[in-house]
């Protein structure tokens, strides 16, 4: 156990947003009211999945909808305060510990507010390893644990308490409830025993946040390049460098769907980068071979400081490097695939580690 | 005809004399006064004397200053603001979390959460008792006639009834001279920014009022009866009633205003601009006469900001220094951020310090251009800017009101804005559409900015 302050918390909202592969949101209000909460009421308790107690009943909270009108509403936090309630009730149970459903943007923020809020402790573990945009896109979906019952709340006071069949329908029916309560609501989902979390959730994901956060803030303190070392705290691989030059958007059925155009610098002068995204990155490809292909992670950083940059902040102009990560290894199986490979977000292509993405690139070479 | 271009830093004020057909005709500099107003009062009877003008022949004076950024950087001169807002959340995030308390105390922030504020489709929630909470929190804090107001409701760029309702109530409640930010005029989406930049803004609403009252008096006594206008942020000039309501949008006008500046010097519509001052460097790029503009992740003295600013690199390399491989290997790679992929575009170099560059600086790919003038480029870009209007803000979309009518719409109220701004109508034309829709959810709301741009009007409804 060891308690968050206010640098481990910068340090967590930059390394969320590079594992966050583009998407997410911003975290920026999410680490204000994280920051606020930590004034108001202290350190947060951060626990391993060891130190939770097999029985116990641990619940993730944070945010579905769109983060840009979570932005405009400024939440206080008793949103997420009454699903807890709604869902304690139900299950005549009180919640012991919180965690984040994803790495990345606001998501990862939110349980940090809400545990500093309620003095309730953070599990160090999530049910993503990055960032996703569904609520059945977790490794606790592939195990057979639902996601419901899971309580939404809205700033007006409405909450709703759902319950369904499967993951996919909560998945279904919380969107359109989300719409008609304004576009952004808080969660609390996918309750389980402690023994769940352990076996089925990604673990230490906030200590690697937190690794990357730090990394990318001493190496601009210190003017040095922190890439080489992101690579190695994630196992990643450098797939390329260069400069946006084409960002093409469009919004269809909720998806900031598009295509970003890099053209390479340095050793990948001559080639050029196209990148798929849907809120997140998820493939990356030059017109030669592909490069990273989703559920593997796919970050674009800042070419000088490796800070991590969003789709919606993808820029004109902009020098970046392109680094692979291996998910984990939970998403690499049929079920996995079938969940959040390139197939599901409808792209014709085809799963490949990006291990042997990148073997491949180098023989080829 | 004539127009008088001003500039003021913190070193120098200069002023030019432009004629009818854009000449540069007389140009002059003295030191910057404490008060300022003095500066500008010799330098103008200077120019107008070494030009033989009569003060009848100006029909426009405009003037770039960067003095609210020191007003804000300084904690000076800064009114007090009480601070309202309109939502639904309680006990949130308070307005200017992340400033310095020393800036908090300088301007006696005070604020009162209303119930209030719309929903992203626009409907409104309910504002039940507001009125009453309003009084009872104005009776309780002591408003100073100084003080400043600044109003944020949720969802306000979609529709700002709420904002301006309680702006009517605090105008029947404090009486109608108060000084009012309606952060829907400001900022788009994103609460807090938006609030800090409507906040920032009624801080400053002392220091313009007096500056812009100092001016009008100032010309008065010239016998200069000219209308007078001010640069902002995005490269254009605006009304100098319309620079009291938005005294933030003058803070960073001054290096459009090089760039406006120098790329009519060299005659040049479409650049990147490099202008080496003693001790930084500024690039940025000029694109059919306007700067790039963003609206995110900006900072004013350390405060998150919702404002449109000009997108300027700046390195803390300037002409003091010595020009190594170093120095040019860095202006180089800041050009290159802002280059097209193909046809580069032809490099201009202004500002004091460039001609220690230009002979060193290689670039094959495209023209390297340098101005004269190098002092002035400032203050004959003030003079040339047109008058812009800017509408960045959400439309809910439905089967009445399709994407076309909104942007219809958007179109309008850009037009609107610039004969506001003091435009003359005819000359207004729009400049530029962008709508992006949101992200995550599927819905109906759509982003439109749209930028109006026409010219001064000398005879128009600002005098």
């Amino acid at each position: 156990m060891r308690y968050l302050g206010k640098q481990e918390i910068e340090d967590i909202a930059v390394g969320a947003a590079l594992l966050g592969t583009g998407g997410g949101g911003d975290p920026y209000i999410g680490k204000l009211m994280t920051l606020q909460a930590i004034e108001e009421y202290g350190p947060i308790q951060l626990l391993t999945v060891d130190e939770v107690p097999q029985d116990a009943l641990v619940v993730s909270s944070g945010m579905m909808g769109a983060p840009t009108v979570m932005i405009e509403k400024a939440p206080s936090g008793h949103e997420a305060r009454k699903a807890f309630q709604m869902l304690e009730g139900f299950l005549g149970q009180k919640v012991f510990a919180t965690y984040p459903i994803e790495a990345g943007g606001l998501n990862s923020m939110l349980p940090l507010a809400l545990a500093a809020q309620m003095g309730l402790p953070v599990v160090d573990v999530d049910g993503m390893g990055r960032a996703f945009p569904e609520l059945q896109m977790a490794t606790f979906y592939l195990d057979g644990i639902a996601a419901t019952p899971m309580a939404i709340a809205d700033e007006k006071g409405n909450v709703n308490l759902i319950d369904t069949i499967d993951s996919l329908w909560a998945e279904r029916i919380a969107r359109s409830a989300t719409i008609q309560m304004g576009g952004s609501v808080m969660f609390a989902i996918y309750p389980m025993k402690g023994r769940q979390l352990k076996e089925s959730g990604i673990h230490n994901i906030l200590k690697l946040e937190e690794d990357l956060g730090r990394t990318i803030r001493l190496a601009k303190e210190q003017n040095t390049e922190p890439i080489r070392e992101i690579l190695a705290i994630t196992n990643g691989f450098e797939l390329f460098r260069g400069k946006v030059i084409d960002i093409n958007r469009k919004t269809e059925t909720g998806f900031a769907r598009g295509t970003a155009s890099m053209e390479g610098l340095e050793e990948y002068k001559g080639e050029t980068l196209k990148l798929r995204f849907q809120n997140e990155h998820l493939i990356a490809m030059t017109e030669e071979r592909l490069l990273c292909v989703t559920p593997d992670l796919i970050a674009v950083l800042d070419a000088e400081t490796g800070v991590p940059i969003t789709t919606e902040g993808l820029r004109y102009g902009a020098r970046a490097v392109v680094i692979g990560i291996p998910c984990h290894p939970k998403w690499r199986t049929a079920k996995g695939i079938e969940t959040c490979g390139p197939g599901y977000f409808g792209y014709d292509v085809e799963y490949l580690p990006v291990e042997e993405l990148a073997k491949k690139g180098v023989a080829e070479r | 005809m004539y127009r008088l271009g001003i500039d003021v830093d913190g070193v120098n004020t200069y002023c030019v004399v432009v004629s009818q057909n854009l000449q540069v005709i007389c140009k002059a500099q003295l030191p910057t006064t404490d008060d300022v107003l003095t500066g500008i009062e010799q330098i103008v009877r200077h120019v107008l004397q070494h030009a033989g003008l009569h003060p009848s022949q100006i029909k426009a004076v405009i003037i770039g200053t960067s003095q609210g950024y020191k007003a804000l950087l300084d904690h000076q001169n800064l009114a007090g603001v009480i601070t309202i807002r309109l939502g639904t959340s309680k006990g949130s995030i308070p307005p200017l979390y992340e400033a310095d308390q020393s800036l908090q105390q300088a301007i006696r922030l005070r604020y009162v959460e209303l119930p209030g504020g719309h929903m992203v489709d626009g409907t409104p929630y309910p504002m039940e008792n507001s009125r009453s909470l309003l009084e009872q929190f104005l009776r309780g804090v002591s408003v100073n006639p100084d003080d400043a107001f600044a109003i944020a409701s949720t969802f306000s760029p979609m529709n700002g009834d709420h904002e301006r309702q309680v702006a009517a109530w605090i105008k029947q409640l404090c009486g109608t001279h108060v000084s009012l930010t309606m952060s829907h005029e400001i900022g788009n989406i994103g609460f807090l920014e938006r609030e800090n930049t409507a906040v920032l803004n009624a801080a400053l609403a002392r220091s313009m009022r007096q500056t812009l009252c100092g001016l009008t008096e100032l010309f008065q006594c010239l016998g200069v009866s000219a209308g007078i206008f001010l640069t902002q942020n995005n490269g254009s000039v605006m009304s100098h009633t319309y620079a009291l309501r938005y005294p933030i949008r003058t803070l960073c006008s001054r290096a459009c205003n090089s760039f406006r500046g120098a790329a009519f010097l060299a005659g040049r519509n479409d650049c990147v601009m490099v202008n080496v001052e003693e001790n930084l460097t500024h690039i940025g790029i000029w694109k059919k006469g306007f700067p790039k503009l963003i609206g995110v992740g900006r900072k004013i003295a350390g405060i998150p900001v919702n404002l449109q600013m000009p997108e300027i690199s700046t390195l803390d390399w300037g002409a003091k220094r010595e020009v190594d491989d170093d120095a040019l290997d860095r202006i180089y790679q800041a050009i290159q951020r802002y280059q097209p992929r193909f046809e580069p575009l032809p490099i201009l170099f202004t500002g004091e310090g460039s001609e220690k560059v230009v002979p060193l600086f290689k670039y094959p790919w495209a023209d390297v251009v340098q101005t004269d003038h190098t002092a002035y480029v400032s203050a004959i870009g003030a003079c040339i800017a047109p008058i812009s209007g800017h509408v960045d803000r959400m439309y809910w979309l439905n089967e009445n009101n399709g994407r076309d009518e909104a942007i219809a719409l958007a179109k309008e109220e850009a037009v609107k804005e610039a004969v506001l701004a003091g435009a003359n109508p005819e000359t207004v034309n729009i400049q530029a559409i962008e709508a992006a829709p949101l992200s995550y959810i599927p819905c109906q709301a759509l982003r439109i900015q749209v930028r109006a741009t026409g010219l001064i009007e000398p005879n128009g409804p600002f005098r």
